[in-house]
């Protein structure tokens, strides 16, 4: 297919992981290159960090899209609902972009969305290579554009993005397992002495350092906003018992209507929207312990950076009806990560009782003496 | 009397000063006249050294007395046949006693007939049930050696048979109970010419309490006496011998003593080809299950106790020697492992002053390498803890979700025990921090076996067993304790246990008697909450594993003899309740 000649691409960006690598590209691989950048309102987050992002200059145009409505009024599952937006792209693209798009020679997108797939109807004729990027698990595990998995996959408008997209962008490639033959290609990675571009992300995010003393973070996941019942909660209390008070912090998922863990008095509120890599890049990670059921901001540390972290995944405790528990592909992923990509800090505690012992060690805790009362005591008759 | 001694009649005598006269009176009885009395005083510290020197005072020449230091009843026996000069011997026990034509009847059979034996019946006399039954030795008089070894009766006692003299120059008793079956069986074997009286001639007193009925550690000695009568039987009469051993093995492994069990099975298992080859055995359909046990392996006889720093308690040697006198007792100490075989962290462990930790790991690698029972030096064993042979590898809680270290055991070369062993290996943050072997152990048999860390009994996937504390960790006086924690001095008369175990014995207490009037319709409402959710365990699986221990224990109840029984008059019950609100 031949390519529009403008050197200029697009990207699509939906969430603050998103954005952060979006600015990282920008920098490396799409140096030189004209780039506008399309923020959406899927996460709400993103807003506050709009005109700033404007400000740096780093995007030729930055433009909005409001498709959080109409994606939930298109539903990918709903073959009628298909039809219709496929049949509407024009007036979508007006009724949601803040501006009218352009010719592009790539577009960079992380999800396989309603947005995305009109997108690729849209270019799909002309001279325009579609590059998928990173956008943490699901990217290397999940094959988005299976028949079986939507009807829009299986419409013959919704699945021309199948035929658009050329590649994927991962951090570590030799971890994706999607099945779905879209070859893998390597994002580099980033470089936590790169200053420059530390600096132009703690702008963009606003990026405020952690104001209290507390050293283990859980990272928690989006299964309320997903309405998925788990024992998420217990496994915090478990952890916040486990290393004792003034210690832990629930990192809240934006996606999660509601800061749960603080309300129920679990953790104190965690300030900020800034993504966790930031923390990461800003932050000495020797400070802190992550613990998560397996938010994939946990694995960012050592795929994105290359950090030991030392890091405690719950998911072997995790009581609870969700994709990965059921999907052996994800299963295998997060056992080639600890098999081949995970530092020696790396924990994944089987029993709770495993938890507790790790927590207790990592939190200075541990009493390695922990016989019954009275061996060795001098007490025996 | 200068008249020849047909009969020197032996009895050992220790601490009967209750029956001793009435046996004593039994043999002055006899209508046989050319007899000698030997008492030999086994050490008693009661009446009856006494009692034996008035009867020699009274029948001087008649009554001898040897007194001696306490040394069993097969050395006792021994030193009156040295002492004794009658043509023929013969055995009775100091709470047992005689008819009068005993003697004379069976020392004329031996006479006419060239018997190097002659045997009676016996009169059994269950003492507290005031009843009695005669166990006649064979079916005819005429004895068939071959058949009468294979299926006649009192073969292994001494006291109801007369034996020539000359068999004593070459046979003795052991120092050991069940002496008789050691000896008298085999003689039985190598001395043919057998004589048979088919009268009950001994009265053997069964009480309850003595050394037959009660269970002490050295009844062991019961394995040693098959394995001496099978070494030394005639050849000629082996495989007899052997089904002989077979029908006392099965009443013993099976109804008598079972508790030592364990014991039996290793035994059989030396003879393995004997048992499994036997004709006798393959054609009797009810002791050919017997053969089942050979398949069965049993934890070795080996008590593992690991101490570094300070000598092992004498009461824990004590303790051993009394009730697993035939045991192992494998100490070790710092050296038993040469350093460049110890895991790295066990290494560690020791430089920084660790020891229990190593001591651990010493304790379970002894138990791979040898298998047995690790018993730590805090802990005391009871005679119970032999049942407990009959695992393949068992572990016990020490309250309601830890497991204890203090007992445990395995066959050799289990392969949990090499699993465990294997996780000290690994450069891992367990390693790191010395996660004790308690933490190890559970979970594992959580991740593997599905243990439920909740203090109950377990028999997981039919190879491993969990005990709940009462058994391996607390006594809770319920009669099931094999092992206890002494690790503090109690006063006598009172018992060490945990707050933890304690409150989670009440509660199963509480729990059992409203489960089953819950089940009983009686009282629908439960007098106390269930026991609080264990943490990171969804609501669903907690209702889930309510709802089974519900059902467990209905059916416990439901199954058990009592509600069966009473079940007539609860539809009595029933009938009249629907009358009334009619």
């Amino acid at each position: 297919m031949p390519h529009a000649c403008n050197n200029r691409v697009l990207l699509v960006v939906n969430s603050v992981y998103q954005l952060f690598t979006a600015v990282h590209m920008r920098r490396t691989i799409l140096a030189g290159r004209e780039a506008d950048l399309i923020l959406t309102d899927i996460t709400p987050a993103l807003e506050g960090c709009l005109s700033r992002l404007r400000e740096t200059g780093l995007f030729r145009r930055v433009l909005t899209a409001s498709i959080k409505e109409f994606s939930e009024q298109y539903s990918l599952a709903k073959a009628e609902a298909v039809s219709d937006a496929f049949q509407n792209i024009l007036p979508l693209f007006r009724g949601t972009l803040s501006e009218e798009l352009d010719e592009y020679e790539q577009v960079y997108l992380a999800n396989f969305d309603l947005f995305a797939r009109l997108l690729a109807c849209w270019y799909y004729t002309r001279p325009c290579e579609f590059i998928g990027y990173e956008d943490g698990f699901s990217s290397y595990v999940i094959d988005y554009l299976r028949e079986d998995r939507a009807a829009a996959n299986r419409h013959p408008e919704g699945r021309k993005i199948k035929d658009k997209v050329e590649r994927i962008l991962l951090y570590e490639p030799r971890l994706a397992m999607r099945g779905d033959a879209i070859p893998n290609r390597p994002l580099p990675k980033i470089s936590r002495e790169d200053g420059e571009l530390r600096g132009l992300l703690n702008y963009i995010f606003d990026y405020q350092p952690p104001e209290g003393g507390e050293d283990f973070f859980f990272l928690e996941q989006s299964f309320r906003a997903e309405g998925i019942q788990t024992n998420d909660l217990e496994l915090m209390q478990e952890c916040r018992q486990a290393v004792g008070p003034g210690r832990f912090l629930v990192k809240p998922h934006p996606r999660n209507p509601a800061n749960v863990p603080a309300q129920l008095g679990l953790t104190r509120r965690y300030a900020g929207d800034a993504p966790w890599e930031l923390f990461l890049l800003n932050e000495d990670p020797e400070r802190y312990t992550l613990l998560t059921v397996c938010s994939n901001a946990a694995l960012t540390g050592r795929i994105v950076f290359g950090l030991d972290i030392r890091t405690v995944m719950l998911y072997p405790l995790f009581e609870g009806k969700v994709l990965w528990k059921e999907d052996a592909v994800l299963r295998r992923y997060l056992r080639t990560f600890q098999r081949q990509f995970a530092g020696k800090r790396y924990y994944v505690p089987e029993t709770i009782y495993q938890l507790r012992n790790i927590l207790a060690y990592l939190g200075g805790r541990h009493e390695p003496n922990n016989q019954s009362f009275g061996h060795h005591t001098g007490l025996s008759s | 009397m200068s008249q020849t001694i047909k009969v020197s009649v032996i009895i050992p005598v220790y601490q009967v000063e209750s029956y001793l006269e009435r046996a004593v009176d039994s043999v002055l009885g006899q209508t046989l006249q050319e007899k000698e009395i030997i008492l030999v005083d086994d050490g008693s510290e009661d009446a009856s050294p006494a009692i034996c020197d008035r009867y020699a005072r009274e029948y001087p020449g008649l009554i001898r007395v040897i007194h001696k230091p306490n040394e069993g009843l097969g050395l006792a026996r021994n030193t009156g046949v040295r002492a004794a000069s009658g043509e023929y011997i013969a055995f009775l026990d100091s709470d047992d006693t005689v008819e009068p034509e005993m003697y004379e009847e069976m020392a004329r059979l031996a006479d006419e007939e060239g018997c190097d034996i002659v045997m009676c019946d016996v009169r059994i006399r269950y003492v507290e049930e005031g009843r009695e039954t005669v166990v006649s030795s064979y079916p005819r008089r005429e004895i068939d050696l071959s058949d009468y070894i294979a299926n006649g009766n009192n073969i292994t006692y001494s006291v109801n048979k007369l034996f020539r003299r000359s068999i004593w120059a070459e046979n003795q008793y052991e120092k050991m109970l069940f002496e008789d079956i050691a000896l008298i069986p085999s003689l039985m074997t190598k001395y043919p010419q057998v004589g048979y009286v088919p009268k009950p001639f001994y009265n053997y007193y069964r009480r309850a309490n003595t050394i037959s009925t009660s269970f002490v550690g050295d009844m062991v000695d019961i394995t040693k006496a098959f394995r001496l009568f099978l070494d030394r039987c005639n050849p000629a009469y082996r495989e007899e011998a052997v089904y002989c051993v077979a029908k006392q093995l099965q009443w013993n492994m099976t109804k008598s003593r079972v508790l030592f069990q364990a014991d039996f099975i290793e035994m059989m298992r030396e003879y393995e080809k004997d048992f499994r080859l036997n004709p006798f055995i393959a054609k009797d359909k009810a002791v050919r299950p017997l053969l089942d046990f050979l398949d069965k392996e049993v934890i070795p006889d080996n008590l593992i106790c690991v101490r570094f720093d300070s000598p092992v308690p004498e009461t824990y040697r004590e303790e051993v020697r009394t009730d697993f006198p035939r045991a192992r007792l494998m100490e070790a100490g710092r050296d038993y492992f040469p350093p460049d075989t110890l895991p790295d962290t066990v290494r560690r462990a020791l430089e920084d002053g660790n020891t229990p930790y190593a001591e651990e790991y010493y304790a379970l690698r002894i138990l791979y390498e040898e298998g047995g029972i690790v018993l730590r030096p805090d802990r005391r064993a009871n005679l119970s803890l032999k049942r407990l042979r009959l695992n393949r590898a068992f572990f016990g809680f020490e309250n309601t979700e830890e497991i204890t270290t203090g007992c445990y055991g395995a066959l050799k070369g289990h392969y949990v025990v090499r699993a465990l062993l294997d996780t000290y290996e690994a450069d891992n943050i367990y390693n790191q921090m010395y996660l004790p072997l308690a933490d190890r152990i559970r979970d594992f048999l959580l991740l593997h076996f599905g243990l439920k860390a909740n203090g109950r009994n377990q028999l997981l996937r039919h190879e491993v067993q969990v005990y709940l504390p009462s058994i391996l960790a607390y006594d809770m006086k319920d009669g099931d304790n094999c092992c206890k924690n002494v690790a503090v001095p109690v006063p006598e008369g009172y018992e060490l246990v945990s707050g933890d175990v304690l409150k989670m014995w009440s509660d199963r207490l509480l729990e059992n008697w409203n489960l089953y009037k819950h089940a009983l319709g009686k009282k629908p409402e439960l007098a106390k909450p269930a026991p609080a959710k264990p943490a990171g365990i969804s609501p669903e699986r907690y209702q889930r594993d309510l709802d089974e221990r519900i059902r467990e224990v209905v059916e416990t109840y439901e199954n058990s003899t009592c509600w069966r029984l009473t079940k007539p008059l609860r539809v009595i019950g029933e009938f009249f309740r629907k009358r009334r609100k009619a």
